[in-house]
């Protein structure tokens, strides 16, 4: 499951209630890899800041 | 200032959609709601209704998100005109004071406030503003900046025509900041709606229809809010650069999912 983030830093996506690992990649700046759990019936939302490489 | 809790447990989208069914169904059952209380008339049923559009005209988090942050992006761009002008108005001040150490003037007009105008000092901006249209005020600094000067008379007017969109986008930024009381605001017309949705749905279980089960699913919360999409999930993610603080375009996010839970 990919997706990108708009011109206002923000992505969203639907998709299946699950547990897994989020990975947020771009050029230039270091990967960043976090765990989740999403809970059936509610978006989750996350503030991720990047670190320029 | 604290926060008000939705009296609902599902999503906000959920949550109007479980409404609208609702409402729905009031509008049919209304003559039978009626027949038991001259209440539930056709001027209650859209009175309810219109709860629920005032709900929604709220903006939701999204929303108030996006007019803060494309608020927040255009403001650099409308303070440089206002940089510039101090920057004029130094040229003045040294033409109009030949032969005078200008700082002291340059403070006067702002310089201070102008050193402090670092990235999102937006509080700086407004209080240069302030200054300069103070220091061209006096009667006495008007006229050697005009004569030896050489400030051109319409400065005076630019000053303020070029403050004007600023000022436009940093009271909607400062507005759109108080995201609390945005939120409450919403929240807050959400319950009303709720409170009185919860009020004749009671009524309709145990008074209009105490014998008939299937229309008392109508008007039970927990039945309806499984037939509103009980499965989805999902992320909104939002990314920032952390050198610059601005919003970070075109990141790659990937889900991997390790265990359904459904």
């Amino acid at each position: 499951m990919t997706w990108n983030t708009d011109e206002h830093g923000i992505g969203e996506k639907e998709f299946e209630a699950s547990k897994g690992t989020l990975t947020v990649k771009k050029v230039n700046f270091l990967d960043l890899v976090q765990e989740f759990e999403l809970e059936p019936g509610r978006k989750k939302r996350v503030n991720l800041t990047l670190t320029p490489l | 200032m604290s926060e008000i809790k939705p009296l609902y447990t599902c999503t906000q989208d959920a949550f109007y959609e479980i409404e609208r069914r609702i409402l729905v169904s009031l509008e049919e059952d209304q003559p039978d709601f009626e027949s038991k209380s001259t209440n539930y008339t056709m001027v209650y049923v859209n009175m309810v209704k219109g709860l629920r559009v005032t709900a929604m005209s709220f903006p939701n988090e999204d929303q108030r998100n996006s007019t803060h942050e494309s608020t927040r992006n255009l403001l650099p761009g409308l303070m440089e005109p206002i940089k510039l002008n101090f920057r004029a108005l130094q040229g003045y001040i040294r033409a109009g004071w030949p032969g005078e150490e200008p700082n002291p003037r340059y403070e006067e007009a702002g310089l201070l406030k102008y050193n402090l105008i670092r990235g999102s000092n937006w509080e700086a901006v407004e209080a240069l503003q302030q200054m300069m249209l103070a220091f061209v005020g006096v009667p006495a600094n008007l006229t050697k900046l005009t004569n030896p000067g050489g400030m051109p008379p319409t400065f005076v007017a630019k000053l303020g025509t070029d403050y004007s969109p600023f000022e436009t986008k940093f009271n909607l930024f400062t507005a759109t900041l108080d995201t609390t009381s945005l939120r409450n605001a919403k929240i807050e017309a959400d319950n009303i709606l709720y409170k009185e949705t919860k009020s004749f749905m009671k009524f309709g279980k145990e008074v209009v229809y105490p014998k008939n089960e299937g229309k008392k699913e109508r008007y039970t919360w927990s039945i309806v809010e499984k037939q509103v999409d009980p499965h989805f999930s999902g992320m909104h993610v939002k990314t920032m650069n952390g050198a610059l603080d601005v919003p970070e375009v075109g990141v790659t996010l990937i889900w991997k999912p390790e265990v359904n839970l459904l």
